[in-house]
């Protein structure tokens, strides 16, 4: 996909707008209003906004444990879901699914599971529907390093691969899977050479590179789409946090955070440098683009203050269709 | 020592006795041979004397029904005292008390039924403690608390209990027992009494006794009977043994106590007015509770008169060790054929029932038979 | 069921089929292939888990699959896909989104002593899922209506098949029919003894009800058909008129289907009940190989008539 000047701002728009959602809820975290926990995805906002800006709106997208960028990227407002993590219900009917696993179907956002790893058939069962139906849709599959450790995983890619489905697995490798490091627990340094075993394409971003990934989102998008089967894309990426946010415990040394920080690069500081230097980005631009960020969450609070608790009976239901 | 007065024995076959009335009150004195109680059997009604004299205490209630030979009451003689609880009871209220409430106390452990028993039960206000488990480990099951159920009655307002002790509970014994030993049937033959009746009254306008029907009817068998001796029998652990004496017991009911059947001795060597005298002092006696055991014991056949009851015709129950039994119903203006021409008589049923087991019908009918023509001709009774 | 299948797989293009072997000349599913061609019936590769798992993603874009995990040994290598995603898609979703998928496997000891890992009898793993259906059919005719029915649900169901069912003959209809899941049949009526009993071994319930009634005892034999959602009503109401009740089944009997039905009639009817609740099941084996060894752990006509006997 030719990007225009648009299509830029507004990924940059995008980046910044899942930063500083994830901020807030760092922010609101110890006043005891979201009831979950805190899988905040600062330091790899570009991996989701750049692998989904751009699908087609019937592209379905099955987004990891640590996916924020994929929710708001795909078009979920941030008031919805701070709402949602604030225990509130915002449609007719209560999904009973904590935000990280919510499944949106008017966006085509699947709904997740907490069992890491089993995601990976569910989205391989979609793109299999979709090569059935013949509707020509792309299924991206989002997971981390510690779930292309899982059976599921290689079953899916075996399975992918000898369907030619219309699917694209992107591992955003972040180094750590909870506190375990890749090096401990991952057979190979590169995940993508996994995609060798199966005999499809397999592709690494070694930077945090919004545009890089975007590029070769699209790539295999158009691939799928063509019906040439999956790829799986490696992006080699950090998380800036621990685990489960920024007030959990954190196992690695600051050294090492530092370390990776420079190495890979700032996804949006970077980003936002080389538009201004492109003269895309003005710093006017900047500051209003912020401005209607931080409108846009402290929107987002009021919202999810205002919302309703779901009543009891909700538990309750839909248990059966 | 206090003087124990036990339950007598009347006859050699008499198990126990009902006290139905004490004569005395505890703490009276009493003479010795002065009657202080009366006594019922399946019988006969009997006082019972105290044996010595001294004071009166009883240790059974009124209407006990005690084994021959059990402590009914104690004569305390003089200088002794009086002997303490519970051999003798002082007050009516300790009879109140029911046992089974005693034991209910009494067991700590808990009664172990299905939930099917206990849900039945608890219905019919049923206590569990009185049934008896079937089950696994004796619990008490629905088929439990259903044969409880047939067999005892639960109280209700609307119903009267009486419960079948003393001569009921004989009187219910032996016709059951009658029954389910020999193979009964009944023959019925239809007698014509107008000349009976024609002599009797002739014999009144005489100026003689008023012979009873009854009467000649026990004269008719008993001479019948000498012609069918085989009819005057009794079959006892397979043998028959047929009596040389004819003692015919008649039923006599009585208001209170059911019936009785005093017997005539050797009725076929008495005459008329001779039956008629011993016969009708005996119905006294059985209504005055004044028999003795010698009355009512030995009967070789029975006659049992329901005409003057108003019954036509019954079916009796042989009365054991007997082997066969008469009924006659009242005698009554009936339209008769006689000589291809119906006319009026006074007829009555005469009903036999015998046992089959060892009397055909050939002998039993001709047995009726003779009966029938000696009361249809009275001047063939000798 | 394969009648069932064929013919709501005409009726409805989303229904598909996966499993192993099924491309395969002898498979029981090869006609599908033949008819629908291998877009619709899918032969897979050993991967029983992504198989469930991808069985709901494609229910999740409109696809209502039907997997076929040959074995129900295997289930439990699907179990997180079964319990996890399955169980609880509708429910995630506040019920805009369901997952309408039938997994299909084969249960059951066959007699010939095929071994432990070919012979289990696992539907306890599942009937403690809320969201998930479990059908065990008893008969020809009540498979395919079950089938029918599984099929149009828009829930995840489990479809159990006895192995020693396969060639049972029995009449079914012509014309189109469907049976109710969640209703169970009173196969035979009784009035001393209720007996509850699934696929073989209700057949064997009937065979023993047969043989009671020669020496007097009545028996009224139900097949609940579903598991789960359980009929608990018509299983009441039959211990409410018998008072006596006995569960067969082959699985353990610790912790079996029996147990919960035992605690529902004893939460509902106690006071009805004239015997304890007896079940006849496995005593807590696996299934062992040879005929001989199978034929001791799994219940058989004369532990079924001997435990009605030992309550009556």
């Amino acid at each position: 996909m030719k990007l225009a000047d648009e299509d830029l701002i507004e990924m940059y728009r995008l980046m910044l707008l899942t930063r500083s959602f994830e901020d807030k809820t760092e922010e609101l975290l110890p006043t005891g209003k979201l009831f979950d926990f805190l899988h905040t995805c600062v330091g790899q906002e570009h991996v989701t906004v750049g692998a989904v800006y751009g699908l087609r709106k019937d592209d379905l997208v099955m987004p990891s444990l640590r996916g924020r960028g994929a929710f708001i990227a795909k078009g979920v407002p941030v008031k919805t879901i701070l709402a949602v993590m604030f225990g509130k219900q915002v449609g007719a009917t209560f999904p009973k699914e904590c935000i990280h696993h919510l499944g949106v179907p008017e966006l085509g956002i699947l709904v997740g599971t907490g069992v890491i790893g089993s995601d990976v058939a569910k989205a391989t069962g979609a793109a299999l529907a979709a090569k059935i139906r013949g509707t020509k849709q792309v299924v991206l599959d989002f997971f981390g390093d510690g779930a292309s450790n899982r059976g599921d995983f290689h079953e899916s890619l075996n399975l992918a691969a000898i369907w030619k489905l219309p699917i694209v697995y992107i591992c955003e490798n972040n180094q750590t899977a909870m506190a375990t490091p890749v090096s401990t627990s991952t057979s190979v340094e590169d995940i993508a050479d996994r995609a060798a075993g199966y005999g499809i394409l397999g592709v690494v971003i070694r930077r945090n590179d919004v545009l890089a990934v975007h590029e070769a989102v699209q790539k295999a998008v158009k691939r799928a789409r063509e019906g040439e089967g999956p790829t799986l894309i490696e992006c080699k990426t950090y998380r800036w946090y621990p685990h489960a946010g920024p007030l959990s415990r954190e196992t690695r040394s600051v050294e090492e955070i530092e370390g990776w920080k420079r190495k890979l690069g700032y996804p949006i500081e970077d980003f936002k440098k080389q538009l201004m230097e492109k003269a895309i980005l003005t710093e006017q631009m900047v500051e209003e683009i912020e401005a209607k960020v931080e409108e846009e969450i402290e929107e987002a609070v009021e919202y999810a203050e205002k919302s309703p608790f779901p009543s009891p009976e909700e538990a309750l239901k839909h248990v059966y269709a | 020592m206090p003087v124990k007065v036990a339950m007598p024995q009347f006859d050699l076959f008499m198990a126990e006795g009902t006290i139905t009335e004490w004569l005395k009150q505890d703490g009276e004195t009493v003479e010795a041979e002065e009657p202080i109680a009366i006594i019922e059997t399946s019988k006969i009604v009997v006082e019972v004397e105290s044996p010595a004299s001294g004071t009166f205490y009883k240790t059974q209630p009124v209407g006990s029904t005690v084994s021959v030979g059990e402590t009914i009451a104690l004569i305390i003689q003089q200088d002794e005292e009086a002997p303490l609880i519970p051999e003798v009871i002082r007050s009516p209220e300790r009879l109140e008390e029911k046992p089974s409430e005693r034991v209910t106390e009494a067991i700590d452990e808990r009664v172990l039924a299905s939930p099917l028993a206990k849900k039945l039960a608890k219905e019919h206000n049923i206590d569990l403690v009185k049934i008896t488990g079937s089950g696994r480990d004796g619990v008490i099951t629905k088929k439990d608390v259903l044969s409880y159920l047939e067999q005892t009655h639960v109280e209700r307002e609307d119903e009267e209990i009486i419960p079948l002790t003393g001569w009921r509970k004989v009187m219910a014994d032996r016709m059951s027992y009658s029954l389910q030993t020999m193979a009964q049937l009944t023959t019925i033959t239809e007698a014509d009494f107008t000349e009976l009746i024609k002599l009797r009254k002739k014999l009144i306008s005489e100026g003689k006794d008023r012979i009873s029907y009854t009467v000649f009817i026990v004269k008719a068998v008993a001479q019948a009977l000498k012609e069918y001796p085989l009819m005057n029998s009794s079959l006892v652990d397979g043998k028959i043994i047929i009596k040389k004496y004819r003692n015919i017991g008649v039923a006599v009911a009585r208001e209170k106590q059911g019936l009785i059947v005093p017997v005539i001795r050797r009725a076929d060597e008495k005459s008329l007015t001779e039956l008629n005298q011993i016969l009708s002092e005996m119905v006294n006696n059985a209504r005055t509770g004044k028999l003795s055991i010698k009355d009512v014991t030995g009967g070789t056949f029975t006659v049992t008169n329901v005409g003057p009851l108003g019954g036509t015709m019954s079916t009796p129950i042989i009365n054991p060790p007997e082997s066969a039994i008469l009924g006659v119903g009242a005698i009554t203006k009936r339209p008769v054929v006689v000589d291809d021409k119906i006319v009026i008589r006074s007829t009555a049923y005469l009903c036999l029932s015998y046992d089959h087991r060892f009397i055909d019908g050939a002998p039993a009918i001709g047995f009726l038979q003779r009966i029938k023509q000696l009361l249809q001709e009275p001047k063939l009774l000798t | 069921m394969y009648e069932a299948i064929r013919e709501e797989m005409s009726r409805d293009e989303r229904v598909f089929v996966m499993g192993e072997d099924i491309a395969w000349p002898d498979n029981k599913w090869r006609g599908l292939r033949d008819e629908f061609g291998e877009n619709r019936a899918i032969n897979t590769p050993i991967s029983e888990s992504a198989m469930i798992g991808a069985g709901v993603g494609a229910a999740l874009n409109g696809m209502r699959p039907i997997v076929d995990i040959m074995f129900a040994d295997l289930l439990p290598i699907c179990h997180d896909h079964l319990t996890n995603d399955a169980a609880k898609i509708c429910y995630q979703y506040g019920g805009e989104v369901s997952c309408p998928m039938v997994i299909t496997a084969s249960i059951g000891a066959t007699g010939r002593g095929i071994g432990p890992h070919h012979s289990q009898s696992p539907e306890s793993y599942f009937l403690n899922v809320p969201g998930l259906k479990v059908v065990m059919p008893s008969t020809p005719y009540d498979a395919k209506g079950l089938t029918k029915s599984a099929i149009r649900d828009n829930n995840p169901v489990i479809l159990l098949e006895h192995k020693r069912l396969r060639g049972m003959k029995g009449p079914v209809p012509e014309e189109e029919y469907t049976i109710p899941l969640g209703k169970a049949d009173v196969k035979r009526e009784g009035d001393d003894v209720t007996i509850v009993a699934t696929a073989y071994m209700l057949q064997l319930s009937l065979q023993a009800g047969k043989k009671l009634l020669e020496e007097g005892i009545s028996c009224e034999v139900i097949d609940p058909r579903t598991l789960l959602p359980l009929d608990e009503d018509t299983i009441i109401d039959s211990v409410k008129k018998t008072s006596r009740l006995v569960i067969v089944q082959e699985s353990p009997k610790a912790y079996g289907y029996g147990a919960e039905i035992a605690a529902i009639v004893a939460e509902n009817a106690l006071e009805f009940l004239d015997a304890p609740i007896k079940r006849v099941a496995n005593p807590g084996t696996p299934v062992p190989p040879t005929t001989i060894l199978e034929g001791v752990v799994m219940p058989g006509l004369d532990d079924i008539v001997k435990s009605v006997k030992e309550i009556i």
